[in-house]
Parts: structure tokens; C-alpha cells; sequence
């Protein structure tokens, strides 16, 4: 029983839950005040945890401290994207924003090559590159064991995003996000700075990805440019499979993919059908693309009528 | 003034017959076969000077790459210019090519040909299921299923293969007689410019006009008759098809597959990303415009790695910088890619001329 929780609820499996809700949580920002899929999330947030690491290492700057530096350069990245590009493109299709965040893919993963590369004292880049860790030590609930930073980012995570969503529902701020959602030119029409939203949107999202990327460098313990693909793209189906139509659908289809994952590890424990846990990331895509055959607007989205 | 207008009325007239001629020449070299076969000539010719001696043969595989990779974005030229559907899977597609050849070659032993035509045979069969689901799910989101379905096909093909994939080329035969990497290097130019007419005279035929269609509006189309289903289905065949056809000729080419690497350059979401780039930078309307943007993209990496070896690391960040703004400038401003940058230079050049005609005798 103790393995099995240990699978289901162990550091590991809620640091990945964490890393997912928060990339989900600012896709979908994104998507609802941009009508575009973020393709550079997770480049955002893989900058935001190679500046962190660097602060923390290279220059000795305290793990929480560097989170705040490097919290604050990704506010003001995620400013500079939409006031400098993404504002001036306001033509441009979905399909052809979605390419322009391909494009910051590029341009930022080149910064994080050039200039981010963390380097030891004789110049050489350093191979294995260190997981930003707050406290070091842990302890044991119900046979599982947990580690220190697991929970400090567990906690932070919940109340980021408990936050998050209380100012998207009970807020003005939020009013403005839901009306720039349903209809950019009549929120407009009707007083919304939606220059302001998208802004601080933009921020918002390059912050969460920030955070997301450094508890992912914090579980796994080792950064790479390929560090936030495989979150990258279950959070995509996360979004798909929850359907964009309201901010808690996909949040809530990332957890049962992830439920899903866990069961899958859960079954594997049985040594007669171990081999299921080296397809389970196969097994889980599966299921996602299953159930965004069977309703295409998501689960929990409204299926549109076109009218001609 | 009438002296001046009468002098080059003369001379025109003069230069009337060997003007004809000219045309004639002109008139042929414009047509687009021809354009292609030079080009393929172009590149065969690279590959004499560079066993004749003039060309270090290390520079030969930059335009190879060109090549090769000039046959799975034409395919992506067709599926976003002309369709209008979007796929992030263009990696998982040519990783299925390459490890088809190398497991039907490899470890059944078949011959070549009927490895080649077994992979396209399972790429028609992926292209096919796309296309049922492009009817599902569109637009945005069909990027993000295509992508999902890559990530299966890689977590597969890495299961059940984990090591890398490489075919000495030195074993391939085609029809009895050995193909090594120079003879490769033929038969992808070769492929190439079959594949650039085929695709030429597919857009400008009924079909490629019903997928221009139905890319501008679902419903016009169907109110015109014109299947969704049909040509959908059609698109990403072809497109699967092209796609494969590159991992096929990569593989054969010699070039390895290392399924477990992250960032390798068959299996990995960068090649689907390099895809697109060289598409949109290029012009995803048209195939010259493609293959200038995979010049861009895929060529200038490779020049880079052949030139200058010890840089290519250094560099590679500054590529994909250049890249990266590239993208969104030419998103933002040129939604053409270079082919629209050609013609606005041509067209300023041409009104230039006709300003200093005018300048000169008075008209044009």
C-alpha cells in the first residue's frame, strides 16, 4: 500500500502534477486573451530556470533570491514580448501568432545558448548543469517520504494558482481577462484597457513558467535546453482534452492525465504486466487523443455551431 | 529629342530578329520543369567538380542535406499553403521512413526497393489517419494532435528500438546495381525534382485549386462541391509521403538515427520546428520560396558545421537567433517569406529601369 501511495502521491509524481497545473494555468491565460497556443511557454520558463540557476551558482546569490530575480526578468520578458511584438502583429491570424511564439523558441533558446550557458570559475560550461534547491532534507507521511523543497514548491504552487484563480473569478482584473476572452473588440467598446490585460497576461505566464521550470530543474536535478518538452507538450493535451472554454477545464484535464499516468506506474508494479510502465507516457497520449476524438471542443468546453 | 527616339526605334528594330530569338530561349528557360532540372543539374554538377577535385567532399553533404530536406517541407508547402492544415509531426513522419528502411533492410533482410516502397506504404497509411482526424479537430489544435501523435511514434519507435539507427550504404542495391553514397547523392537529386514537378502540377491543377479552396473557406468549398474529406485525406498522404521518402533517403545517405538522443535531428520536435521555419521563412506559398528557406534554415546550419567545425557549437546559438527573427518578422511583414521579398526587389528594380528610360529618351 505504502509503494503504491508512494507512486500515486510521492515527491516525484506531485512535483510533475505542480510543474503541469502551472504550465497549463498560463497556456491557457495566454490562449484566452490571445485566441494562440504559447509554443514558447516552456522556452520561457526553461530562460527563467537557466537564469536562476546561473544567479544561484555562478554568483553564489541565495536559492529564493535568485527565484525573485529571475520571477521579475521573466515579468518583464513576458511585457516586452507583447508590447514589442505580439501588440504590433494584431492582424496576424491565430495560426500565424502561434508561429510568431514559434519564433521566440528560436530567439530564446539562442539567449539560453549564448548567454545563460552556466560556466564553472576556469570558463568551461558546466555538463551537469545543478538544480536550484531551497532547503535540503525531508520527511515521511504514511510511508511516503518527502523532501523539503517538494513541499515548498507544492505549497507555492497551490497558492499561486489558488491566487490566480480568486483573481480571475472575483476580481476587476479578472472581469477584464474574461471579457477580453469572450470578445476582444467589445471589451474594448466597453472600457477595458485590453492592452493592459494581454500585457500583464503575457507577464503572468512567463512568471508561472519561470516557477514551473525550476521546481521541474529541482525534481529532476539536472537543466537542458530539452528540459520542459515533455511537460510542454502533455500540457497541450492537457489543454486540448479540458477544452479552452473555461480556465479550470484544462487544469482539471491535466489531472486526471496525470491520475491516469500514476495509474498506469500503479499497474506496473504488478510484475506480470511491468512492461506497461516504459509505454506509459504512450498509454496516456493515447487516451488523451482518444477523448479529444470523441469531443473535440474538450470535456468540459461547449461544442460551437458554425453558422454559414 | 526626335534624334534620341529615333536612334533607339532603329536599334530596336535591328535587334528585332535576334530579339525573337532570345525570347524563344527566354520563354523555355521560363518554364518551371526546366527551371527544376537545372536545379537538380546544379546540384549533380556540385557532386562532378567534387570528385573531379574542385569541391572538397565535405562540402558536397551540405548540399545533400539541402536535398534531402527540401522534400519533406515542399510536402509541408502543400499541406499550409495550399490546405491550410497545420502538423507539428513532420519529425515523427521522416523518423518513420528511416526506421522502416532500416528494420525491413537491416533486420529482415528484404531488398532495397521493396523496403522503400513498404515504408511509403506506411506512411500512406499514417497520412490517411491524420486526414480522418483533420476532420475532427482543426486548425489550432490539429498542431497540437499531430504533435501528440509524434510523441507517440517516437516513444514507440525508441521502445522498441533504442539504439541508433544507421544503414551502411555501402550494402544498398538498387535494381542489381550497388548504390554507394555518391550514387545516393544522385538518386536524391533525382527524387528531388521529380517531386518538385509532381507538386507543381498538382497546385496548378483542379486539385491543388480545390485545396486553395477549401483552405479559404471550409464552407465556399463545400458549397462548390468540393470534399473536404477528399482532399484533406489527399494532403497529408502526399505530405506523409515526401516526409518518409526524406527519412528513406536520409537513412540511405548514411546519416544515423539515435532515437534516445533528445535533440536528434530526425526524431526530434526541432526538425518539425525547422520544418516550419523553412516554410514560412522561405514562402509558404510557393516551391522556390520553400527551397530558399531551407537554404536559410537547413543549409546555412550545415555550411556552418562544414566550414568551420570547431564553431558549429559556438554558432549555433547565433543561427537560431537569425531564425528565430526572421520568423517573426516575415510573419509580421512579409507574410510572402522571401518569395514576396523577391518580387517586391524585382518589382523596384523593374520600376527603376522604366524611371531612367523615361529619364533618358523621354518614354518607356
Amino acid at each position: 500500500m505504502g509503494s503504491i501511495l508512494q507512486v500515486i502521491f510521492g515527491s516525484d509524481s506531485l512535483l510533475t502534477l505542480c510543474v503541469s497545473l502551472i504550465t497549463v494555468f498560463a497556456i491557457t491565460l495566454i490562449f484566452k486573451t490571445q485566441t494562440t497556443t504559447n509554443f514558447s511557454q516552456t522556452t520561457i520558463a526553461t530562460f527563467g530556470a537557466y537564469l536562476v540557476a546561473k544567479l544561484s551558482y555562478e554568483n553564489n546569490i541565495p536559492a529564493w533570491a535568485s527565484l525573485l530575480i529571475g520571477l521579475a526578468v521573466c515579468f518583464l520578458l513576458g511585457l516586452l514580448i507583447d508590447v514589442g511584438i505580439i501588440r504590433r502583429g494584431r492582424s496576424v491570424n491565430a495560426v500565424g501568432k502561434q508561429i510568431i511564439t514559434m519564433g521566440f523558441t528560436y530567439v530564446l533558446l539562442s539567449i539560453i545558448l549564448v548567454f545563460l550557458q552556466i560556466r564553472e570559475m576556469n570558463g568551461q560550461i558546466v555538463q551537469q548543469n545543478p538544480a536550484t534547491s531551497f532547503v535540503d532534507g525531508g520527511f515521511d507521511i504514511l510511508g511516503i517520504t518527502y523532501t523539503y523543497n517538494t513541499l515548498i514548491c507544492v505549497v507555492i504552487s497551490v497558492v499561486v494558482l489558488a491566487v490566480l484563480f480568486v483573481m480571475i473569478y472575483k476580481t476587476k482584473w479578472g472581469l477584464g481577462v474574461r471579457m477580453t476572452a469572450s470578445n476582444e473588440t467589445v471589451a474594448q467598446m466597453m472600457g477595458v484597457n485590453t492592452h493592459v490585460i494581454t500585457a500583464i497576461s503575457w507577464s503572468i505566464a512567463a512568471m508561472l513558467g519561470c516557477l514551473a521550470a525550476v521546481f521541474l530543474n529541482n525534481r529532476i536535478g539536472k537543466l537542458s535546453t530539452a528540459i520542459m518538452t515533455a511537460t510542454q507538450i502533455s500540457a497541450f493535451l492537457g489543454c486540448i482534452v479540458g477544452g479552452f472554454a473555461t480556465f479550470w477545464g484544462p487544469v482539471v484535464a491535466t489531472a486526471i492525465l496525470w491520475f491516469a499516468t500514476a495509474i498506469v506506474n500503479v499497474v506496473g508494479m504488478i510484475p506480470e504486466v511491468s512492461f506497461v510502465t516504459k509505454w506509459q507516457e504512450v498509454i496516456v497520449y493515447v487516451i488523451a487523443m482518444f477523448l479529444v476524438l470523441l469531443r473535440p471542443s474538450g470535456l468540459f468546453g461547449k461544442a460551437t455551431r458554425k453558422k454559414v | 529629342m526626335e534624334n534620341v527616339r529615333r536612334a533607339y526605334v532603329k536599334a530596336a528594330n535591328k535587334n528585332s530578329a535576334s530579339s525573337l530569338e532570345s525570347a524563344k530561349i527566354k520563354k523555355f528557360f521560363k518554364q518551371p520543369t526546366i527551371q527544376f532540372v537545372i536545379l537538380g543539374l546544379i546540384f549533380i554538377l556540385i557532386q562532378i567538380l567534387s570528385r573531379v577535385g574542385v569541391i572538397p567532399s565535405k562540402y558536397v553533404a551540405v548540399f545533400a542535406n539541402i536535398m534531402i530536406y527540401t522534400i519533406v517541407c515542399e510536402g509541408f508547402c502543400l499541406l499550409l499553403g495550399y490546405a491550410g492544415l497545420v502538423t507539428l509531426g513532420s519529425s515523427c513522419f521522416v523518423g518513420i521512413g528511416t526506421y522502416c528502411i532500416f528494420f525491413i533492410m537491416q533486420q529482415w533482410g528484404l531488398p532495397y526497393i521493396l523496403a522503400i516502397l513498404l515504408a511509403l506504404a506506411v506512411s500512406i497509411l499514417l497520412g490517411l489517419s491524420i486526414g480522418f482526424i483533420s476532420l475532427r479537430v482543426q486548425g489550432l489544435f490539429l498542431g497540437i494532435i499531430t504533435l501528440g501523435l509524434s510523441e507517440i511514434i517516437r516513444n514507440v519507435l525508441r521502445e522498441i528500438y533504442s539504439r541508433g539507427v544507421f544503414i551502411r550504404n555501402a550494402k544498398l542495391k538498387l535494381f542489381g546495381i550497388q548504390v554507394g553514397t555518391q550514387g545516393m547523392y544522385f538518386m536524391i537529386a533525382i527524387i528531388m525534382v521529380i517531386i518538385l514537378i509532381l507538386l507543381y502540377n498538382i497546385m496548378h491543377s483542379p486539385t491543388g485549386r480545390n485545396m486553395l479552396a477549401m483552405k479559404n473557406s471550409t464552407s465556399a468549398a463545400q458549397a462548390f462541391g468540393v470534399s473536404l474529406l477528399k482532399y484533406r485525406v489527399l494532403a497529408f498522404i502526399l505530405a506523409c509521403i515526401l516526409a518518409s521518402l526524406t527519412g528513406v533517403c536520409y537513412a540511405s545517405y548514411g546519416l544515423s538515427v539515435t532515437p534516445s538522443n533528445a535533440v536528434d535531428p530526425v526524431l526530434s520536435l526541432t526538425l518539425s520546428l525547422n520544418v516550419l521555419a523553412a516554410v514560412i521563412i522561405g514562402g509558404y506559398k510557393s516551391l522556390w520560396g520553400t527551397f530558399a528557406g531551407v537554404c536559410f534554415v537547413f543549409g546555412f546550419q550545415s555550411a556552418f558545421a562544414a566550414f568551420f567545425p570547431s564553431l558549429a557549437n559556438s554558432i549555433a546559438g547565433y543561427v537560431s537567433l537569425v531564425i528565430g527573427v526572421l520568423i517573426i518578422i516575415v510573419v509580421m511583414f512579409y507574410p510572402g517569406g522571401f518569395y514576396q521579398l523577391y518580387f517586391t526587389i524585382k518589382y523596384k528594380i523593374k520600376a527603376a529601369k522604366a524611371k531612367r528610360k523615361v529619364k533618358i529618351y523621354g518614354f518607356q
